[in-house]
């Protein structure tokens, strides 16, 4: 049985041509296919194809990456003279390439994120003064701030376990939202989303301001996953890029609103369906009903599925068509998304929302000669102020 | 020599070249030697035509009852064989129907030649696939779409609850396509598949795409895994074998990567897939045996492969042919084994073993039907008619009684 196993092999968004040489099959040195028939390429039209001539560039893995099989299933050329010059670059050097793909990749996902974030031709900082009231409103005394929900509701509906727990769970074993809301009928949960799609999509339609008071971003250091050689560096390089946006941006035009409120560039704010919603509650708050979703996890979500149907997520088949082509893999699971507000009973209308969104970025990097798999997780929250 | 007397199995008659083997291996290979003791019934197309297919019913019944049964290769008619057997109806399948009553499913395993080397290097042991046979794309409703328009998933509850899901809003012309599984199809599957490795002390593997299909392909690991661990896990233990799930991707990795000698639990397009690509690695579709297991522990042997209709026709031209009759004999040894297995008859297992090897053995020494000829890499093949090898067989056998 053991023989049979290929250990520690992290299948949920593995690519098998970076995963294992083997499937490259070289012509005529390096290792020979399983199947010896197989004396010419296959190509799998999802798959990156290496053309004649340069399969050995692909023979060196890096061996202390979390990759490397323990089973000594390697696939390395032998004979080759110009392949075996490479195989033997020093450390420091591959070391050095790996640190410099994972900085153009994280440089190149920043970027990306950035870009979603911030449009300075449609938004105006708000002065010092209005920030203060509107952080007070955004967030009053009686609401607990969204990270601390998360957390003491996971504590306490999840026994014997605990957020870091949680963390050490295999990326196959799903990730839900924690419940608040044992025996929660199905009816009632899409009541609360059919009130919350209704109240949400006024926003773009009827307000006239929104201001976003903050934005938090982190990157969550117990999901990172690189090559030990370079994982200090890399986590260094993501707690500066990955940073807070602490002051307020104000979204004063029609236009701005639906560029820039969830789901931006949309004209609504919520397609959410049941499917999509873990649990719902709806609290009775005197004049206001605050509204809370936790929404399920969601694998590489395109526009208008999942998570993309009430957040703004990365479009993951755009992100993979448009990645370099040293991206040889990339996924995004969206997990523990959490959607907060608070709507006037009155005009049902959402006069503050919170948006907290967990992703999990799994990439694999391809430099030519050397490859391997990275993780980084970051979390976005975004919280908002309405006006109408 | 006194024969060797045993409890009853079914037997189930079937079409073309195949009921020819049949018969002949009844006559040179088993009876000089086994009291056979069989409920007899003809699932010959002409016979299925004339009881309307109640008698792939009563076959199928009849299994439950004795829990072993052993089955030629039967045709499954097309609008060709209707007009060629002038039949009533296109009749089902009779192996669809059977199934449908054990709620079994099916295991084929490759039958291991050292003269045949499988295409892949590294198997050494048989890989055995077990496919659900049951729903997903084979039940599917689907449609193309011809312009824009918005594609929705409904659900009405029998109480008129209604669920609704948009699948997605087109923007031009596609497909659409809407598929189903049943908890309780996918229990039976499970039950029967970790009953199948205890009886043949191997490793169950299990895969899907769950990481993608949250709802649907999770389904059937959690049910594997709850069936598992409330009502295998021990005996698996002590068993010395284990049960292990992994991703679809990974598993196929895994698998081209093997040594072989375990069970594959597949869905049933992977299973479709997976048990052709498995058995062309090893050879020939003509060296597959196929067992129908259910879930309470009934066993229907039959060979992999179909009724080998050229071969029939030729053979009516009065033409000799070279006709694998291999998988036929390993059904037979499969259902005496069983047999055997059930009643405590230590003599009909024997008998069983002996059969395989000679079989075996037979080929081993350079005799055997063309199409392994094709495939032998050992030192000498000498090609034989059907009547031939099952000659050299007998001969084989009788020097082991």
């Amino acid at each position: 049985m053991d023989n049979n196993r290929i250990e520690n092999r992290d299948g949920a968004v593995t690519n098998p041509v970076s995963d294992n040489s083997a499937y490259k099959m070289p012509y005529s040195q390096g290792p020979y296919p399983q199947v010896p028939e197989w004396t010419k390429n296959i190509v799998i039209s999802d798959k990156p194809w290496i053309p004649p001539g340069e399969e050995g560039n692909v023979s060196v893995r890096f061996n202390e990456s979390e990759k490397a099989e323990p089973d000594g299933l390697d696939y390395e050329a032998a004979s080759d003279e110009e392949t075996a010059d490479k195989k033997e670059w020093p450390m420091w050097m591959q070391i050095g390439v790996l640190l410099m793909i994972t900085l153009v990749a994280v440089a190149l996902l920043v970027a990306n994120i950035k870009a979603r974030t911030t449009s300075p031709e449609e938004v105006t900082t708000v002065p010092a003064a209005v920030t203060t009231v509107q952080s007070a409103t955004s967030v009053p005394a009686t609401v607990p701030s969204v990270s601390g929900a998360i957390t003491n509701n996971y504590t306490t509906e999840n026994t014997g376990s605990d957020k870091e727990d949680k963390t050490t769970e295999k990326d196959d074993e799903p990730t839900f939202a924690p419940s608040v809301s044992n025996g929660q009928s199905e009816k009632e949960k899409k009541e609360i989303i059919e009130y919350f799609n209704e109240c949400s999509n006024r926003v773009k339609a009827e307000a006239v301001k929104v201001v976003k008071n903050f934005e938090n971003r982190s990157h969550n250091e117990d999901k990172l996953k690189l090559p030990s050689a370079i994982k200090g560096v890399a986590k260094s390089v993501l707690e500066s890029k990955i940073t807070d946006l602490t002051e307020p941006v104000e979204y004063p035009t029609a236009e701005a609103i639906i560029a820039r409120y969830p789901v931006p560039g949309a004209e609504w704010s919520s397609k959410l369906t049941a499917e999509d919603v873990e649990t719902a509650t709806r609290t009775d708050k005197g004049d206001e009903y605050e509204i809370t979703l936790f929404l399920k996890t969601c694998v590489d979500p395109s526009p208008e599925t999942g998570t993309s149907r009430a957040m703004d997520c990365l479009d993951v088949p755009t992100v993979r068509d448009t990645a370099p082509p040293f991206i040889t893999a990339f996924s995004a699971e969206y997990y523990d998304c959490v959607i907060r507000c608070r709507v006037e009973k009155a005009t049902g209308r959402v006069v503050w929302s919170n948006y907290t969104a967990p992703v999990l970025l799994k990439l694999g990097l391809d430099a030519g000669f050397v490859e391997f798999d990275a993780e980084i997780g970051l979390t976005f929250e975004k919280d908002y102020t309405i006006t109408y | 020599m006194e024969k060797i007397k045993m409890g009853k199995i079914v037997e189930m008659d079937g079409d073309e070249m195949t009921r020819i083997i049949w018969q002949m291996i009844k006559d040179e290979l088993l009876l000089p030697y086994v009291e056979l003791n069989t409920e007899y019934y003809d699932l010959g197309l002409p016979y299925r035509d004339e009881t309307n297919d109640e008698v792939s019913i009563k076959a199928g019944e009849a299994i439950k009852k004795y829990r072993v049964g052993v089955k030629c290769a039967t045709i499954t008619p097309n609008a060709q064989r209707v007009e060629e057997y002038n039949l009533k109806e296109m009749w089902k399948s009779p192996n669809a129907t059977i199934r449908a009553i054990l709620d079994g499913t099916v295991f084929r395993t490759p039958i291991l030649l050292s003269g045949v080397k499988p295409a892949v290097r590294t198997w050494e042991k048989p890989i055995t696939i077990a496919r659900h046979a049951y729903g997903d794309i084979y039940k599917a409703s689907e449609f193309r779409i011809e312009g824009p328009g918005k594609a929705e998933l409904l659900f009405t509850g029998e109480d008129g609850r209604t669920e609704k899901a948009t699948i997605y809003d087109f923007e031009c012309g596609g497909v659409l396509q809407g598929m189903y599984n049943k908890d309780s199809s996918i229990r039976s599957f499970a039950h029967s598949c970790f009953r199948y490795a205890l009886d043949t002390k191997q490793d169950l593997w299990f895969s899907t795409k769950d990481t993608i299909s949250k709802k649907y392909d999770q389904t059937f690991k959690l049910i594997f895994q709850e069936i598992f661990d409330s009502e295998y896990k021990e005996e698996f233990e002590k068993a010395g074998i284990e049960y292990f799930y992994t991703l679809i991707d990974d598993a196929v990795a895994r698998v081209i990567r093997s040594k072989g000698g375990y069970i594959w639990a597949c869905k049933n397009y992977d299973g479709d897939v997976m048990s052709d690509m498995v058995s062309t690695a090893f050879g020939s579709l003509a060296m597959m045996t196929s067992v129908l297991v259910s879930p309470d522990g009934n066993f229907e042997y039959e060979a992999a492969h179909g009724t080998v209709t050229r071969h029939y026709y030729r053979h009516l031209k009065g033409e000799e042919t070279s006709t694998n009759p291999v998988a036929t004999i390993f059904a037979w040894t499969g259902a005496l084994r069983k047999r055997g297995e059930l009643d405590g008859n230590a003599e009909l297992m024997t008998f069983a073993d002996k059969l395989e090897k000679a079989t075996l053995g037979t080929i081993e020494d350079g005799k055997m039907t063309k199409d392994l000829v094709a495939l032998w890499q050992g030192e000498r093949a000498e090609a034989l008619t059907t009547a031939e090898f099952i000659g050299a067989v007998k001969e084989k056998l009788s020097e082991m009684m």
